[in-house]
Order: C-alpha cells, then structure tokens, then sequence
C-alpha cells in the first residue's frame, strides 16, 4: 500500500475490490482513515511532531543484536553491561514486535439489514441506492464501513486482518492475511453477502436467508479455535440478542485471553424509536422471525426506551466489567470516533507488549 | 318501542357493523414496518398488552355503541308504555264481523256492514307485521264462517278478505264463532290475542238476555281481550213480516177453485214504533218464475204496544188459459210472496212460500168395492157416507172425473201396494180391519215421503186386527183402544181451530159442530203434549193428526168416530163433508212437509238447489244464508220441489242492549272479563255510565313524543367520550421522553480516547 503523501492523503494504490469501497468509506472517513493510520504509524514508530508525547515509553521489543558506537548515535540504547565488561561501546538493537492481528466479526443476522439513513446520504460516492437497490443505509451497511476501515488500518500496520461474517453461525470466512488482496476481498465479502438482501425478502431470497438470528457465543467459539498468537477481535453487531449469550462469549473470549473489541451499531430510528406519524396502530414487522405485532408507537415508546437503553447498557456493562472495550456507533454518523477508539486500544496492546 | 322510519331501524342495526369493518379494513391496508430492534418492541407490548387491548375495545364498543345510537335516532323510535295490556308482544286479533241480518240495518244511508268493515280496517291498521302481529276474520251469519283463519300476517290479504264479506239473511252465529275460537292456541306469554266484535250487537245479532245454555258449553278458550268496536246505542224502529201460509195448502187449478185466495200473514214489530199505533200495507201475491202479478195490499192496524199481529191477506190468482193437467205432478213452481214496505231493515220486508200448484187432488178411498153400493140412502155403509164426503157431487161411477178438484177411486184393501199408491196424493182407509199385514209398510212408505193417510175406523168392536199394526208401522204416538159401550151422546168441539186441517173452516166450524152428537168413538190415549183437532166434550180425542214418526213430511189423521150412524150423527151432518174436503185438501199440503227453512239453517245437499227468486241469488254453500225461493232438482235436473228460505223472526230485532247485559252475555260467552267497549261519549242503554274502557287503536292511543332527539345527545356524548379516550390512548400529547440516544450521549464513555 502507499505511503500517504505530504497532505496524508492516500492518492495511490487505493485497494481495488469488486465493488468500490468508497461506497462504504465516505471520502471524510477516508480522509481520518489517512489520518489515524498516520497517527497510529507515528506512535508505532515513536515520531511524533512533538504534539502528542507517546504514552509509550518504549515498546515491547526483543534484543536482537549489537553494533558499534557510532558519532551521533542515540546514548540511550548504549549497553552499559557490554561497556563494563568489554570497556568497547556498543549499542543494542532491537526486533520490533509490533504485530497484532485483526479479526473482524460482522453481524449478518436479519436486524442488521434494518436502516433508516438514506443511502444517498451515507454513501461515499452519492448514489441514491446500492447496487442490490435498496435506499437505506442499513445498519450492514455501516458495520461494512467500519469493517473496512479497521482492516485498512491494520494492513496498513503491516498486520494481518481477517473476516469472519456471522449470524447463527460463521457464514463467511476471509483468512487472515497482510497481502494486498486482502483488503479487497474483505470488502468484497461484505458487498455481497446475502445478508443485504435480508430487508428485502421480496427480492428473491427464501425467507429463512432473511430471517436468522445472531449467536454470538458460536461465532466466538469458532474464532477462538483458529486464534495462535495475539489478535484483537473486532466485533461488529448490533447486539441485539440474548445478553446470556453476550456474557458467555465475552467469558469465553475472556477465558482464552483474547482481546475483543466491541462496536454496537445502532440507528438512530432504533434508538429514538420516532416514527413518520401513522396516526394510529403500525404493524411492525421482526427481520428474525419475529412475530408482527401490530401496536401504536406512542402507547409503547416508553416501555421501548427503557428496554433498549437497559440491553445496551448492560452490553456496555458487560463488556469493560471484562476490560474490553465498547463503542457505539451510529448509522447516522461518522467512523472517527469508532477508529479512534480502535487505535487507541491497538496502541493500548502494543504498549503492554514493550513493557 | 317502534319506530316511525322503521326502515332505517333496520339501517341503524346494518350500521353497527360499520366500525368493526372499517376497523378490518383500515389493518389491512397498513403497510408491515420492518424493524430491527423487534425485541424491544416486543418487550415493551407484552408489558402492555393487556391494557392495550381493553384501550382498543373500549374504543371499539364506543364507537359501535355511537354509531347504533345514532342510527336509532334517525330512525325515530317511540315508547308508549300499556296503560292497560297494550302489550310489545306481538299481537293477534280475530275479528268477528257481522254480516247477519242486523248488518243490513241501514244507518245514515249505508247497512251497518259497512261501518263494520272500517272499524275492521281500522283493527288491522293498527298491527304491525313487522312484529308478528297476525288477524284472522269470522264472518257472524249462521254458520260462524272462517273467512281468514287460523290468524296471519298477511294483513292486506286480510283487508281483502274484509271487503269480501257480504250481507246475508241469516242470523249471527256466536256460538259458532266461539267454537271456532276454540281452535286457537291458547295465549302463551309470548302473544296478545284480542276479539274485535265488528257488530252493533242489537238484539238480533245476540240476545244476552237468552245465551242458551249450549252456546256456553261450546264456549271457547280463554282469550285475553274482547273489544266491542260499535255497540249501537240509537234505537231503530223496525217491521219484520216474518210467515205467510196459504189458507189453502194446495192450490187447485180446477174450475171450483175461487180466483180470490187468502194467506195467513205474521208479522212483528221491533223498536220505539211499538209504543204507537202504526199502519203497515202488507201486500201479497202468488209468484212463479214467469210470472209476476201485481200485489194486493191488505193493511195492518197496529194497536199501540202491540208488537206482533197476524191478517189474513186476500189476493187474486191470474188467470190461466190452460186448464190444470190432471197430473197429480206440479204444474210449475208457484210461491206466495208477502210483502211490506221497505224500512229499516229490507231484509226482513219479504216472505216467500211454495205452493203446490195441482189440477186434482188423487185420493184413494181403501174400502171394498161393492161396499159403496147403497141399499138404499139411509143404508149407507159407512165407506159409503166417506165416499160420498169426499165427492158429494159425484156418483161412484164418476169419481175420477178429471174435471173433479178431488180425484177420488176406490182401492181395493187388497190391492194396496207401493205401486197403486205412488200416484196418490192421499189415502182414506175406511176400512183398515181389512188391511193385509204386508200393506202396511206400503202405507207407512207412502206416508213418510209426503203422502196424506186418513183412518176411519170400522164399525167393529174390536180394534185388534189393525189398531196395533197401524200405530207400530207408522210410529205414532197413539195408543188406541176398542170403543166403550154406548155412552151418553157427546158433543164435539174444536180444540185447535187454526189447525191447518181446519183453518178453512174459519168461523163455520163451531156452527158445524153444534148439531154433531156422538155415542161411539174410539178411544186413543195420547201424551199430554199431544193436542187434538176436534174432541168430545169429555175431552176424548175426536180428531187427531200426527207426522209418520220423525218424518218432516207426510201426515196421518185419525178420526176416532167411524162414519156410521150408529156411532154418530157425523155422517149425515153438513160437518161430515166440510170436514172430509178439509181435511183432503188442506191435508195434501201438509202433508207434503214442510218447504221453507229458516236462514242459517243447514241444507241438504246443497248442490241440488237452482235459484229461482232471485234468479242472481249467491250460493248457497251448505247452509241457508240467502233469502229467496230455490228449487230442488233431481239428479236429472228436474224441478222436485220448491225451497223457501225466509229470515229468522227474531233475527229482524233491531233493539239495542245494555253494556252491562252485553258484557255479561259476552263474558259468559267467551268467558272473559276483559270486555272493552267502544264509543265512551255514548251512555248506555240504562243511562248508567258505559263504564267502557279508551278505544283500543293507534289513533287513540297518547302518542309518546319520539325518542330521537335523547339518542341524538347520547350519540354525541358517547362520540365525545370515544374521541377524548382515543387520544388519551393514542398517548399523542404524552410528554416526549428522552430517548435512548440521548441517555446514551450523556455520559461520557469511560476508556474511550478522542482521535
């Protein structure tokens, strides 16, 4: 991949895949992407233009080798032991240890096709629809953007990154990989799953396609047997689902000391629960084989903010009770915040390693 | 309650379903929203399921409750609670109109039928077959008839029924009508039944003062209201003729028949009239199917109080050109018409009887022959004194002269047969000791199909040889027994002068009977309601006369003192002839039965009669119903006879009643209490206060303002109730809460590093 140019703009070598991710990454999400992936390079390698000071004092690093004291070198990494005995100045070199895996784990089951965003709106490059024709910018369609925009960081580091798209259980899988294709196929994956059709059952697809349910728990599992060195799990859902299920996946993942990172994608139809006006009862219709339930939205908005607000609050809950790390995002929003966050915890990792 | 749209009372109760339907209808139309976070919606319904859906059907119940009020009220009701059994179940009346001989009583230009047939139009307007209500009509004139029955819905088949029923001369049925009352159900408490009484219940119609004792027996079942919808309370005068009979029972053509004849005429007054002295021309005439001569008029002199007189009426015979056919067969059919003026009441201002029209009268003298050969005048036998009684101016050898009005031959007794006999208008045995015993089934048949028998006894001691024989076969209420020894002689006296048999006689028979002594007679007991013709001074019958048994027709005549001159001087006294010419003439026509029936009597066979007078008359269906003359014909279409039907005498009474008389007569007839009366204004017959209850019908009835208006306020109310409801439920106007996004916002996140 490219180098960002003076103006962190990446012009160059922008990833091909068979659908155009700028349809997923806004032009500002990929003008942060440049950004963050500059920052985070910069605290990788420890330059910094001096605003921020790396909380990193050092990096977990092996000794590699010795080398002669040349005029200039920094008197800090001078191996005082090997002067002492050899009365010769040497210096020590050491092996970054830097690498850090990414598995990314995108929620596929039938809520995440909801969306009340305009595509047009949300999309990168200003369609008013995606290419399967659907007008909205579903809560896929997001967790896509994030998707993307973590394994573009993570390739950039020079870190493997991995997919795996799951509802009841592990539909799809991308292994992990720091080739050039990897990016490509990642998004590739995600634009056309058959999940993006969920919304729209009419469109072709058997109902059953339409209507599955997330387990988190078996999704974990399934990830958890193919980790072997330190990765960070990047779980991208928006958790509608038994919490009994959240808190045995995250004890799992916990149980086999795996870092996860946790971001509920969310619309804000969904949070606010504010409807076009009916004037009267709306039958709301499950995208997991809910049963229709025919009911006026004002009669149960309270009881419905108590209930979400309660379950995305003990998500949170969950979750840093653990020392993982949660993050909302909105579909009406942009990715910075979530990449930040993202980068912050891969500092947060590399950072402990040094030590 | 009803309804004055009753229409859109049936709208009112389509629309209830409106709410419900606009209901289906309007979730069907709505579109399904997919949503993602279904379990939250989930939650937040199955915590308020239950209220929500007791919110929706409140809503629903209001709306459907509105929308029913509403309706109502458009469709007007009304409630008019029963003051007195004006019940909301449905109803049947049974209408009892009088179509009798009353219903012509003409009241202001009309017969009172009609006035009776609006107040039953007007019964009928007032049910209502939407709700069940039934009618059914009886006809009054004898028999009861059931013109609609048992009840229907069908009102405009029953108004059509009403119209229908015609006036009759016949008198009313009640009892009838009650019997057929019985056949009706009785009341269940789910239906009203109510009697209207369409008459003006004058005395004709029903005489309260006289409910026999078998109407109440047939009296019918228990119904629960009698209303009398025109009881008349205005007294009308009314004259009724009511019989007229020919002096002479058979009218013979002959050339000894006078031109001038005379009828016996009865007739009866009703009314206030009674109390005055009145004058009535009663005019007569003798009719046949041709011919139609004018009338003689007698009149009538009405004595003040005087509500019944008989006159004998003269008329004259027209003359013929033919004479009479020696045929013992009618010549053609002749009735006597008596007539009056027409007043009150037309009906009963006619009266018709058949005449037998003979050329002879065919009399067979049963007695050997050679015992009318007179040794010498003062040697008659006593067949011969009966022989020459009969044809006084006729030698033996004369007798049959055609040109007799009395045919008389001499029969052997034992030659007497059915056959001999058949031609025969009458038969004088004068010699029944010599009657075979076969002979007298013979005579017994002859008797009982009209024919006249005379029994002069023998003169014998012994009255074993045919007395027994004689009375078994002809079923007669005698018992006779052998003469005594010569008594004392013994005067004769008439004891029923207007007997038929010696109504002829007029005047002259007392004379005749002065020189008359008798030493010898039979002796004939009889029951105490037997009354003999002529007897002795000592009470012993002298002259009897009986019908055959139960027979209608023939007649049997016993003359108890043998035409001898040892039992008395009868024979050669002027009574002897008159009295034998008598009772051969007069007893023909007896004999024959009788020929009238009163109207509402039942016929036989019925399909056997052609009208004569008038030629229009209706059918007669069973029973007499119509006055006029009908002729009897065989099953080859000949004229047998003539039938006249002629009023029932009391029927013509135009008298009113009292209320209280009537409601008794009705109460015991129909045994019920509940009797209301029409026509509270009118006082009663007593001048006691009618006592009678509101007329029972819509007209009348207080009209409860319509309840419209009330459903109207309600229909709102119960709107404005739904719409405040509605949007409390909708929860429209609930204070927005925050929503989750901005509880989530604000707090900051912990561990989260800004980028």
């Amino acid at each position: 991949m490219a180098a960002p140019d003076a103006d962190n703009q990446t012009t160059t070598d922008r990833p091909r895949s068979e659908v155009d991710a700028s349809l997923y990454l806004h032009p500002q999400t990929l003008a942060k992407l440049s950004t963050f992936e500059l920052r985070a390079k910069m605290i990788v390698e420890g330059l910094s233009s001096g605003q921020h000071r790396s909380p990193y004092q050092g990096f977990s690093v092996e000794f590699a080798q010795h080398r002669p004291y040349a005029a200039g070198d920094d008197l800090r990494h001078l191996d005082w032991k090997v002067f002492a005995r050899s009365d010769k100045l040497h210096l020590k070199q050491y092996q970054q240890e830097t690498n850090l895996d990414l598995i990314v784990l995108v929620d596929c089951s039938g809520s995440m096709s909801y969306g009340s965003r305009s595509f047009a709106d949300a999309s990168g490059v200003g369609r008013a629809t995606s290419p399967d024709g659907r007008d909205t910018w579903s809560k896929f369609d997001h967790a896509t953007a994030l998707a993307a925009a973590l394994s573009y960081i993570t390739l950039r580091q020079g870190d493997r990154v991995g997919l795996e798209i799951f509802d009841e259980s592990v539909r799809l899988m991308v292994r992990r990989s720091s080739s050039r294709d990897t990016w490509r196929q990642i998004v590739s994956a995600l634009a056309t799953h058959p999940a993006r059709a969920a919304a729209r059952p009419e469109a072709g697809n058997a109902p059953s396609e339409a209507r599955r349910q997330s387990d988190l728990r078996r999704a974990i599992d399934q990830t958890l047997g193919q980790i072997t060195n330190r990765c960070i799990i990047a779980i991208v859902s928006d958790f509608f689902m038994d919490l009994t299920l959240v808190r045995e996946a995250i004890a799992r993942a916990r149980h086999a000391r795996a870092d996860v990172m946790a971001f509920q994608v969310l619309d804000d139809a969904e949070l606010t629960f504010r409807l076009p006006d009916s004037g009267g009862p709306v039958a709301f219709e499950g995208l997991e084989s809910e049963a229709l339930i025919r009911v006026d939205p004002r009669a149960i908005r309270d009881a419905y903010l108590q209930a979400i607000t309660a379950h995305n609050a003990e998500i949170e809950r969950t979750l840093r009770s653990l020392g993982y790390d949660y993050q909302q995002v909105r579909t009406h929003d942009f990715l910075g915040p979530a990449l930040a966050s993202f980068v912050a915890r891969r500092n947060a990792h590399i950072r402990k390693k040094i030590r | 309650m009803s309804f004055l749209n009753p229409t859109l009372a049936l709208f009112a109760l389509a629309c209830v379903g409106l709410p419900i339907l606009i209901h289906l209808l309007f979730r069907r139309r709505r579109k399904p929203l997919p949503w993602g976070a279904m379990r939250f919606v989930e939650q937040a319904f199955r915590r308020h399921r239950r209220r929500l859906q007791m919110e929706q059907w409140l809503l629903l119940a209001l709306r459907t409750l509105a929308v029913l009020v509403l309706a109502l009220a458009v469709a007007r009701p009304i409630f008019s609670p029963a003051p007195d059994r004006i019940a909301q179940l449905p109803r049947d009346v049974i209408i009892l109109l009088d179509n009798s001989l009353t219903g012509q009583t003409i009241r202001e230009g009309s017969p009172a039928l009609d006035a009776a047939k609006k107040r039953a139009w007007a019964a009928l307007d007032a049910l209502d077959p939407a709700r069940g209500d039934r009618a059914a009509v009886i006809a009054l004139a004898s028999p009861a008839q059931r013109v609609v029955f048992p009840p229907t819905t069908e009102l405009s088949g029953v108004r059509r029924a009403v119209e229908s029923v015609t006036l009759t001369d016949a008198p009313a049925d009640f009892a009838g009508a009650a019997l057929v009352l019985r056949e009706l159900q009785p009341p269940q408490n789910e239906r009203e039944q109510t009697i209207v009484i369409a008459s003006e219940l004058r005395v004709g119609s029903l005489n309260a003062e006289r409910i026999t004792a078998a109407a109440l027996a047939q009296s019918s079942g228990i119904p629960p209201e009698v209303e009398v919808a025109m009881p008349a309370s205005d007294e009308i005068s009314n004259v009724a003729i009511t019989a007229i009979s020919p002096l002479r029972s058979v009218l013979l053509r002959g050339p000894e028949s006078p031109a001038t004849q005379q009828a016996r005429v009865t007739l009866r007054r009703f009314g206030p009239d009674v109390a005055r002295a009145a004058t009535t021309s009663v005019r007569v005439r003798p009719r046949s199917a041709d011919i139609e001569p004018p009338w003689t008029s007698t009149p009538l002199q009405w004595a003040p109080g005087q509500d019944t007189a008989t006159i004998l009426a003269s008329f004259t015979l027209p003359a013929t050109n033919a004479p009479a056919a020696a045929s013992a067969a009618p010549n053609g059919p002749v009735w006597l018409e008596g007539a009056i003026d027409e007043d009150s009441l037309p009906g009963d201002n006619i009266v018709r009887v058949p005449w037998r029209d003979r050329g002879q009268i065919r009399v067979a003298l049963v007695a050997p022959r050679e015992s009318l050969d007179p040794a010498s005048p003062g040697l008659l036998s006593p067949e011969g004194w009966t022989a020459l009684a009969l044809s006084p101016s006729t030698s033996p050898d004369e007798l049959a002269d055609d040109r007799q009005a009395v045919s008389l031959r001499v029969l052997d007794p034992t030659r007497v047969t059915e056959s001999e006999l058949r031609p025969l208008d009458a038969v004088v045995l004068a010699r029944p000791d010599l009657m075979p015993p076969g002979s007298w089934s013979d005579l017994s048949r002859f008797a009982r199909e009209g024919g006249l028998l005379v029994v002069l006894p023998p003169d014998l001691e012994s009255t074993a040889s045919w007395a027994d024989p004689f009375v078994r076969s002809l079923s007669l209420p005698w018992r006779i027994s052998p003469p005594p020894p010569e008594a004392a002689p013994r005067s004769v006296r008439a004891t029923d002068a207007e007997h038929p048999l010696l109504a002829g006689l007029g005047g002259e028979l007392t004379e005749l009977l002065k020189p008359v002594s008798v030493r010898r007679s039979l002796v004939v007991a009889t029951g105490p309601e037997i009354r003999p013709l002529l007897a002795m001074d000592s009470d012993a019958p002298a002259l009897l006369a009986s019908r055959p048994g139960e027979s209608p027709r023939g007649l049997v005549v016993l003359m108890t003192i043998a035409p001898s001159l040892e039992w008395s001087n009868l024979p050669a006294m002027p009574l002897m002839v008159a009295l034998m010419q008598e009772i051969v003439r007069q007893g023909v026509g007896v004999a024959s039965g009788a020929m009238t029936v009163r109207a509402g009597e039942a016929l036989d066979r019925p399909d056997l009669l052609r009208p004569v007078s008038p030629a229009d008359a209706p059918a007669l269906e069973g029973a007499a119903r119509f006055a006029g003359v009908w002729r009897r014909v065989d099953d080859r279409g000949s004229t047998v006879e003539l039938l006249a039907i002629n009023p029932e005498t009391e029927a013509s009474s135009t008298q009113v009643q009292s209320v209280e008389s009537l409601r008794r007569a009705l109460s015991s007839l129909l045994r019920t209490d509940e009797i209301r009366f029409a026509s509270p204004d009118q006082p009663s017959r007593d001048g006691a206060p009618s006592g009678v209850a509101a007329p029972h019908s819509s007209a009348s009835r207080p009209q409860e303002p319509p309840l419209d208006l009330p459903l109207l306020l309600a229909g709102l109310v119960l709107l404005l109730i739904e719409g405040v409801l509605a949007r409390r439920f909708s929860h429209a106007a609930a204070p927005q809460k925050p929503d989750a996004s901005t509880l989530e916002s604000a707090a900051p996140p912990a561990g989260r590093e800004a980028a």
